[in-house]
C-alpha cells in the first residue's frame, strides 16, 4: 500500500453513492446509502446473506438494469463524477470502465486468448498486435501468464477453477477498468486458489480501484483498506478497515462481527 | 417444485396397509407388474426390429431377383443392342437443337408474317368460341329433312349474324393490324356463317404472305437447312438395323420369359402330383404337367443371329460417323439470330464427340459376351448406381436409384437452404429480443404449422404456391434469374419451399431451446464487459447454442428427407437425375423421390415383382438413412457442449 | 462530498453508428420472424377463404349440410343450349336429361367431386380410435416404466434411443412396415390358412394363420398407433415426471407397494395430462397420409363400413343369431377398408383432372380437414395450459 503518494494527490473518489433507495418492484432493497470508494484503494463490502451487499455493487454498473421493474428510486449514483443514471450515459462505455468479477467463474466457452481478447474486440480492436498485447498484460497482471502463455488456444473450460477465476479477472481487466466489482469472487473455491486470488488482489489494488463483496470477514481484514457493513439494507457503518474490526462505532457491527449472528 | 405438500392427497385406501403375501404362480405379483411395464418399455426396440425385419424380408430378395433379370437382358441380346442404342440417343438432342437453331434463323425473316397470321387466326376461334351454340343451332337448322322453312332460317342467321358482330365488335385486336385491316377483319368476321368453309379473304392474304417469307427464309438458310435435313437423315440406316436387332432380342427374351413361367408352373404341378395319394388325381396333375411343357429356348442359337451382324453393324456405325462428321464440317457459321449462332456451334462441336462415342460403342461390340455370368457386385452397383429408374417398360426395366436419390437431396437441400435462416433467425428474435406479447403470437403460430397434415401443404402446393411461382418467373425483371421463367408449375423448388415450411416449427423449437439452454452466466459475463445485446447474442449466446442449432437442424433435415406427400403432389414425379447442366435453374426442374416413388408406386405392383422387391429395397435405405441422420444429430449435440461437461 | 467538477462525459456513446447497427438488426431478425407468421396465416386465410364458401352457407341452417351427411360421388354437370349448368348426381342427371329433351347440350362427370365427405370422415375416425386406443395403451405402459420403474442402464439407454429414432422414422416406411406386417403377415383366425400364410397353428376348432388382416382399419390403425407411440410416450412421461417426487415418497412411507404408489398416488394427477397430450397424438394420427395408403385407405366406397349386406335372418331367428348377427356387424367395420380425410384430399388433388368443380370439393374436404385437425391441436394446448395452471405444485 503506498500510503504516501495517495496522500500527496488526493485523487476525487471514484465512486460515490449518494443517498440511494433501490426498489426491486414494490420492495425496498437499498436504504438511503452513502458511500465514497478511494481511487485505488480495495473497498470490502460485508453482512449478512440478503442485507443487498451484492444488489449494492451490482448498482455500480447497473447491472440490475436487467431486473424487470428493478430501479433507484431516490439519490443517485456517481462514478467518474458522472451520474451514471443520465440520458447521455452509454451503458456499454460504463461498463467497459467498470469491470466485474462474479461469485461463479465464467468463462467463455472459448479458447484462453479469446476470453481476454472478448472485451476489446467488442469494443472495437481488431488490431492483431494490439490484441496480442492486451492479452499478455492481462493475463500476467492475472499472474496466469506463466501457467498458460503456451496453450492460449485451449478451451477456457478445461482449466481448473481457480485458474478459471483468475482468467475471468484477465478478462475483467483486459478494457483497463477503472474500477473492478467483485462479488465473492473466492466463493467457490478452495484455500489455495482463495490464497492466489487475494495475493492477486493486493497487487491489482495498486492499478485499480477495487470493490469487493466478501462472506469471509478474515477475506476483507486480509485485503481491504475500507470497510462497509450492510445490514437489511441499510448501510451501518463504513469506516477504514482497521478501524471497523477493531473498534467498531455501531453495537450492529460489534454484534455482527462477534457472529451474536449472521 | 417449491412445496412438496401436496394439496390434496389421494385416498390412500386402509387397502394399502392391510399385508398382502399372496403370490401368483409362485411369482410376486409386483414382479409381474414390473415385467408388465418393462416389456412395454422394449416395444419401441422391438419396433424397430421389427420394420426392419419386415423390410428385409419383402426386400431382399430384390437382389437375386434382380440379377436373374439382368442375366436374361444379357443373354437375350437386349444389352448389345443397347451398347449402340443408348450413344444413339445423343443423335436425337443434337438433331432437335439444330432444328432450334433452323427455326429461329427462319423466324428472322417470317416472324412477323407469322405472328400476323396466328393472331388473325387466333381471333377467328375466339369469335367461333363466343357464337357456338348460335352456329351450332343454325346449322343443325340446315342439316334437317324436310328442311325448316327459309324465314325460320333467316331468323337463325340474323342471329347468328348478330351474334358474331357483337363478338368481332368486343374483340381486342393486337397491334400488329393497322387501322384499316382491323376494320376488314372486324367485318369478315361479322359475315361468318356455318356454310362457308373458306378462309376469309384477308386471313387468306395472311396466310399467303406467311408462306412466301418462309420459303424465301428457306433460300436465304439454305445450307443450314440442308445440313440439318442430311444430319437427320443420316441416322437411318443404322437406326434400321438397331430396330432389327432389338425386335429380335426382344422375342428371345418373351420366349425366355414364358418358358420360365411354364416350366414353375410345370415343377409345381409334378410336385403336387408326387404328394397327392388320390391315383386319379394324380394321373391328372401329371398330364396337366405333361401339356404345359414346352422347349427351352435356345439362347446360344438365338444369339448367333444378332452377334453375327456385329460387323455389320459396326460398319453402318462407321459410316454414320462418317456422314455426320461431314455434316458437321460444312454447318454453315451464318445463323439469323445470336442463340441460333450458340446453338449451331454448340452442334458443331457435340458431333465429333458423339461420333467419337459411337465409335467407341462399336469397339466394345467385340468384347461383349452373350453367357458372362452377371456378379452380386454388379447388382449392387446397378441398383445403388444406376441411373435409370424404368418400369413397366416393354424394352427392359431398370432399377437404378440415383434419379431417386439425387431428387430427394436436391430438395431436401433446397428445404434446408431455406428453413434454417428463417427458423434460427425466428428462434433467436424470440428467445432474445421479443417482447412477451410477440412470443406469446409467435411461438404459437409456428408450433400450430406442426398440426398441419402434410397432405394439406402439398394441396397448398399445387393449388397456390406452384402457381405462385410460375406467375413470378414470368416477371420481367426477375428474368435475370436462372432458369425463369419456369416450364413446370411442378418442381423441386416448389417442392422445397413447402418442405421448408414444414421443417421450421422442429428446427425453431429445438433451436430455441438450445439458444434457452446456455448458462445465464456467460450473459452476465459478457453484459459487465459492455457488450451490447447485438454482440452478447451473436459473439456468446449463438455460439455457446450451436450445437443445439445444428442438431436441430441436422433433425430438420431428417424430417425433409423422410416427408412423403408434400414430394409426392408437388415434385412433379419425373424419374430422371436433373440436368444440373442447366446451372442452378436446375432447381426449377420437375423430379421424384425415395418417398414419393414408393407412396405412388407399390399400389399398383403385384408382391414378390422385382418392382414390388426394389420399392421395398428403397424403404430400407430411406429407413437406414433416418437412423443415420438421428445418430449424427445425436453426435453433434454431444460434440459440442462445453457447458454440460 | 466535494461534487467533482464535471468537465466532460466519461461514458459518452463513442460512436452513433453502433447504436444503428443494433437496430437495424433487430428490425432484420423481427421481419425474418414474422414472415413464417405471415406466412402461415395466409395460407390458413387461402384456405378458409375458398373452402368455407363450401361448408358454409348463407340460409339456415348455415352449414351445407349434403357436404357433411353424404358420401362422395361423381357429380355429373349437364348444359343446356341456354348455357344453364345443373349440377346432379348419377340418378339425377338421367331425370334432368328427359326433362330437357331437346334442350340438352353436353354432360361433363367429375370424379369424387359430388355428394360429400361423411365416408372419409367416419373413417378418419374409425381409424383415429384405433390406433389411439392402441398407442395409448402401450405407450402409457412404456412411460410409466421409464419414469417410475427403470434405474439408469443399458436397457433404459437403448429404449431411449429406439424411441428417439422411431420418432424420425419416415412415415412412407411406417407405411410398408405396416402393409408387410398387419396387412400381411399378422395371425387371425380362420378355418383354411391361405397360401400366403407364413405359418399356421391349429387349434382343433380353428387355426391361428399368420396371414394378415388385409387392407383395413386394424392394419391402418395399428400402424398409425406406431407413428403417434413416440409422441404419446414422451408426453406421458413429462406429465408422469411432473407429479411430485414427495407424492410418491409419502406413499411409500405408508408401507404402499410400487404399483399401489402409482395406482393412487402417481396416476390420478398424471392422467388429465396424459389424455390431453394425447389429444396431440389424436391430431397426428388423423393428419398422416403415407402410413394408410396401403393398410387402409380405399380412393372411393359407396358405403359406411357398417352398411353391410349380411344375410337377411329368418323371421324365427333366436335372439342369439340377433345378437351374433350384430356382432358380427360390428366387427366388420374393424376389417373393412375405409376412405380417410387425408387420402381423400390426396386423391382430389392428384388423381383427377383440375376444374372448379373439383376445386369446390378440394377445399372443401381441406378446410374441414384443417378445422378438425386443428381445433384438436388448439385444444390440447389451451386445455395443457388450464391444467397447468390447476396443478401447481
Amino acid at each position: 500500500m503506498s500510503a504516501d503518494s495517495a496522500a500527496k494527490t488526493t485523487p476525487p473518489p471514484v465512486v460515490q453513492v449518494r443517498d440511494m433507495d433501490f426498489c426491486y418492484g414494490a420492495s425496498k432493497a437499498l436504504f438511503d446509502i452513502n458511500l465514497e470508494v478511494k481511487y485505488h484503494r480495495v473497498t470490502a463490502l460485508i453482512g449478512p446473506s440478503g442485507c443487498g451487499k451484492s444488489t449494492l455493487l451490482r448498482c455500480i454498473n447497473r447491472m440490475n438494469d436487467r431486473v424487470p421493474s428493478a430501479r433507484v428510486t431516490k439519490g443517485e449514483v456517481l462514478v467518474k463524477g458522472k451520474n451514471i443514471h443520465d440520458a447521455d450515459v452509454d451503458l456499454t462505455q460504463l461498463r467497459k470502465q467498470v469491470g466485474m468479477v462474479f461469485q461463479k467463474s465464467n468463462p467463455f466457452p472459448k479458447s484462453i486468448y479469446e476470453n481476454v481478447a472478448y472485451g476489446l474486440r467488442i469494443h472495437g480492436e481488431k488490431n492483431k498486435n494490439a490484441l496480442d498485447e492486451a492479452v499478455e498484460r492481462s493475463l500476467r497482471h492475472a499472474a496466469l501468464w506463466d501457467e498458460l502463455k503456451d496453450r492460449l488456444s485451449a478451451n477456457a473450460l478445461a482449466l481448473s477453477g481457480g485458474q478459471q477465476q483468475r482468467l475471468c479477472i484477465a478478462r475483467a481487466i483486459a478494457t483497463l477498468p477503472d474500477v473492478l466489482l467483485m462479488d465473492e469472487p473466492c466463493s467457490a473455491l478452495d484455500p489455495i486458489s482463495t490464497l492466489k486470488i487475494e495475493e492477486l488482489m493486493s497487487q491489482l489494488a495498486r492499478e485499480y480501484t477495487i470493490v469487493i463483496v466478501t462472506h469471509n470477514m478474515q477475506q476483507a481484514v486480509r485485503i481491504s483498506d475500507f470497510t462497509a457493513f450492510l445490514h437489511l439494507g441499510k448501510l451501518v457503518e463504513f469506516s477504514p478497515t482497521e478501524e471497523l474490526f477493531t473498534n467498531p462505532r455501531e453495537k450492529l457491527t460489534e454484534a455482527y462481527l462477534r457472529g451474536t449472528f449472521s | 417444485m417449491d412445496r412438496p405438500t401436496t394439496p390434496s392427497r389421494p385416498p390412500l385406501r386402509s387397502v394399502l396397509l392391510r399385508s398382502r403375501k399372496h403370490t401368483v404362480l409362485g411369482v410376486d405379483p409386483q414382479h409381474l407388474i414390473r415385467w408388465f411395464f418393462g416389456g412395454n418399455a422394449s416395444i419401441a426396440v422391438i419396433v424397430l426390429v421389427l420394420i426392419m425385419t419386415f423390410l428385409l424380408r419383402e426386400g431382399i430378395d430384390f437382389l437375386p431377383t434382380y440379377r436373374h433379370e439382368l442375366q436374361t437382358y444379357r443373354r437375350a441380346g437386349l444389352e448389345f443392342c443397347d451398347i449402340i442404342d443408348q450413344p444413339l440417343q445423343q443423335n436425337q438432342t443434337l438433331s432437335s437443337s439444330l432444328r432450334q437453331a433452323v427455326s429461329a434463323s427462319l423466324e428472322t425473316l417470317s416472324k412477323s408474317a407469322r405472328d400476323r397470321r396466328d393472331a388473325a387466326f387466333l381471333l377467328k376461334r375466339q369469335i367461333e368460341d363466343k357464337t357456338t351454340q348460335t352456329s351450332e343451332s343454325l346449322s343443325q337448322a340446315l342439316e334437317k329433312t324436310p328442311p325448316l322453312p327459309p324465314e325460320e332460317l333467316a331468323v337463325l342467321r340474323s342471329e347468328l349474324q348478330k351474334a358474331a358482330a357483337a363478338a368481332a365488335a368486343s374483340l381486342t385486336y393486337t397491334d400488329l393490324f393497322s387501322a384499316a385491316e382491323r376494320e376488314q377483319l372486324q367485318r369478315e368476321f361479322a359475315a361468318l356463317t356455318p356454310e362457308v368453309t373458306d378462309l376469309p379473304p384477308l386471313l387468306q392474304t395472311l396466310a399467303a404472305d406467311f408462306t412466301a417469307k418462309d420459303r424465301e427464309a428457306r433460300t436465304k438458310f439454305a445450307s443450314l437447312v440442308q445440313a440439318q435435313e442430311e444430319f437427320e437423315a443420316a441416322t437411318e440406316p443404322l437406326q434400321e438395323v438397331v430396330d432389327e436387332l432389338k425386335q429380335h432380342a426382344q422375342e428371345t427374351k418373351e420366349n425366355a420369359v414364358e418358358f420360365e413361367v411354364l416350366e414353375t408352373n410345370r415343377l409345381r404341378l409334378l410336385e403336387a402330383a408326387a404328394k397327392e395319394k388320390d391315383p386319379v388325381e394324380k394321373a391328372s396333375l401329371t398330364k396337366e404337367a405333361e401339356a404345359s411343357f414346352t422347349e427351352a429356348v435356345n439362347l446360344a442359337e438365338r444369339i448367333q443371329a444378332i452377334t453375327s451382324r456385329a460387323t455389320e453393324l459396326r460398319e453402318q456405325v462407321e459410316k454414320y460417323a462418317l456422314v455426320i462428321e461431314k455434316a458437321a464440317a460444312v454447318l454453315p457459321t451464318d445463323a439469323g439470330t445470336g442463340v441460333a449462332r450458340t446453338m449451331v456451334n454448340d452442334v458443331r462441336a457435340g458431333i465429333p464427340v458423339h461420333a467419337q462415342a459411337m465409335r467407341k460403342a462399336a469397339a466394345q461390340l467385340d468384347s461383349w459376351r452373350w453367357d458372362k455370368p452377371v456378379s452380386i457386385f454388379t447388382v449392387v452397383g446397378a441398383f445403388f448406381f444406376g441411373t435409370s429408374w424404368i418400369t413397366n417398360s416393354s424394352w427392359q426395366d431398370f432399377f437404378g436409384f440415383v434419379p431417386l436419390l439425387s431428387g430427394s437431396l436436391v430438395i431436401a437441400f433446397i428445404a434446408i437452404l431455406i428453413a434454417t435462416p428463417v427458423s434460427v433467425v425466428a428462434a433467436i428474435y424470440t428467445n432474445q429480443f421479443a417482447s412477451e406479447r410477440e412470443k406469446e403470437l409467435i411461438k404459437p403460430v409456428i408450433e400450430f404449422i406442426q398440426a398441419i397434415p402434410s397432405v394439406v401443404l402439398g394441396f397448398i402446393g399445387i393449388s397456390l404456391v406452384g402457381n405462385l411461382i410460375k406467375d413470378v418467373s414470368e416477371w420481367s425483371w426477375l428474368q435475370w434469374i436462372p432458369g425463369f421463367p419456369i416450364q413446370e408449375r411442378l418442381n423441386m423448388f416448389n417442392a422445397g419451399c413447402l418442405l421448408a415450411f414444414m421443417a421450421v416449427p422442429t428446427m425453431f423449437s429445438l433451436s430455441e431451446d438450445a439458444l434457452n439452454n446456455v448458462p445465464r452466466a456467460y450473459i452476465d459475463a459478457s453484459d459487465a464487459l459492455g457488450a451490447t445485446k447485438l454482440q452478447t447474442v451473436f459473439r456468446v449466446i449463438v455460439p455457446a447454442g450451436i450445437s443445439g442449432i445444428l442438431s436441430a437442424i441436422l433433425l430438420g433435415l431428417g424430417r425433409v428427407i423422410g416427408e412423403t406427400m408434400v414430394v409426392l403432389l408437388v415434385a412433379g414425379n419425373r424419374i430422371a437425375i436433373p440436368d444440373f447442366s442447366a446451372g442452378p435453374g436446375a432447381i426449377f426442374q420437375p423430379a421424384h423421390t425415395l418417398t414419393g416413388i414408393i407412396a405412388q408406386e407399390l399400389g399398383e405392383v403385384s408382391r414378390g415383382s422385382s418392382h414390388w422387391q426394389a420399392l421395398f429395397m428403397v424403404g430400407i435405405v430411406l429407413f437406414v438413412i433416418s437412423l443415420l441422420v438421428n445418430w449424427c444429430a445425436r453426435a453433434v449435440a454431444r460434440r459440442f457442449e462445453p457447458h454440460k461437461a | 462530498m466535494s461534487p467533482v467538477s464535471i468537465t466532460e462525459n466519461p461514458f459518452a456513446g463513442d460512436n452513433s453508428g453502433i447504436q444503428k447497427r443494433e437496430t437495424i438488426a433487430r428490425w432484420a431478425l423481427r421481419v425474418g420472424s414474422y414472415i413464417v407468421v405471415f406466412i402461415t396465416v395466409a395460407i390458413m386465410l387461402h384456405i378458409f377463404i375458398k373452402g368455407a364458401p363450401v361448408t358454409f352457407q348463407s340460409k339456415w341452417p348455415f352449414v351445407n349440410t349434403q357436404f357433411l351427411t353424404e358420401l362422395p360421388a361423381t357429380l355429373h354437370v349437364i348444359e343446356d343450349k341456354q348455357g344453364n349448368h345443373y349440377e346432379t348426381d348419377v340418378n339425377g342427371a338421367d331425370a334432368i336429361k328427359k326433362k330437357l329433351g331437346d334442350n340438352f347440350r353436353a354432360e361433363k362427370t367429375i370424379s369424387y367431386s359430388g355428394g360429400g365427405i361423411l365416408g372419409p370422415i367416419v373413417g378418419t375416425a374409425l381409424l383415429v380410435i384405433v390406433s389411439v386406443g392402441v398407442a395409448l395403451f402401450l405407450g402409457v405402459a412404456c412411460a410409466i416404466y421409464l419414469s417410475e420403474y427403470a434405474k439408469h442402464g443399458k436397457f433404459l439407454e437403448m429404449v431411449r434411443l429406439a424411441i428417439l429414432n422411431l420418432a424420425g422414422v419416415p412415415s412412407v416406411v411406417f407405411g410398408l412396415f405396416g402393409l408387410g406386417a398387419f396387412v400381411l403377415t399378422a395371425p387371425v383366425f380362420v378355418d383354411v390358412p391361405a397360401d400366403r400364410s407364413v405359418f399356421a397353428i391349429p387349434l382343433g376348432f380353428t387355426t391361428l394363420s399368420f396371414e394378415g388382416w388385409d387392407t383395413c382399419v386394424l392394419s391402418g390403425g395399428f400402424t398409425l398407433a406406431f407413428v403417434i407411440l413416440p409422441v404419446i410416450i414422451t408426453a406421458s412421461e413429462q406429465c408422469l415426471q411432473a407429479v411430485p417426487q414427495g407424492f410418491r415418497e409419502t406413499s411409500m412411507a405408508l408401507g404402499a407397494t410400487r404399483w399401489q404408489t402409482i395406482r393412487y398416488s402417481v396416476l390420478p394427477f398424471a392422467t388429465p395430462g396424459i389424455l390431453t397430450s394425447s389429444i396431440l397424438g389424436i391430431a397426428r394420427a388423423a393428419g398422416e397420409t403415407a402410413p394408410i395408403m396401403f393398410t387402409a385407405a380405399l380412393a372411393f366406397k359407396d358405403k359406411l363400413p357398417w352398411q353391410k349386406d349380411l344375410p337377411p335372418l329368418p323371421a324365427d331367428a333366436s335372439i342369439f343369431a340377433h345378437w351374433e348377427q350384430s356382432v358380427s356387424r360390428f366387427l366388420g367395420i374393424f376389417t373393412e377398408s375405409v376412405q380417410a380425410l387425408p387420402y381423400h384430399i390426396y386423391t382430389l388433388a392428384a388423381k383427377i383432372p383440375q376444374n372448379e368443380y373439383a376445386e369446390r370439393a378440394q377445399y372443401g374436404s381441406v378446410f374441414v380437414f384443417l378445422v378438425l385437425v386443428a381445433s384438436l391441436a388448439a385444444s390440447s394446448v389451451l386445455l395443457r395450459k388450464r391444467l397447468r395452471a390447476k396443478y401447481r405444485w
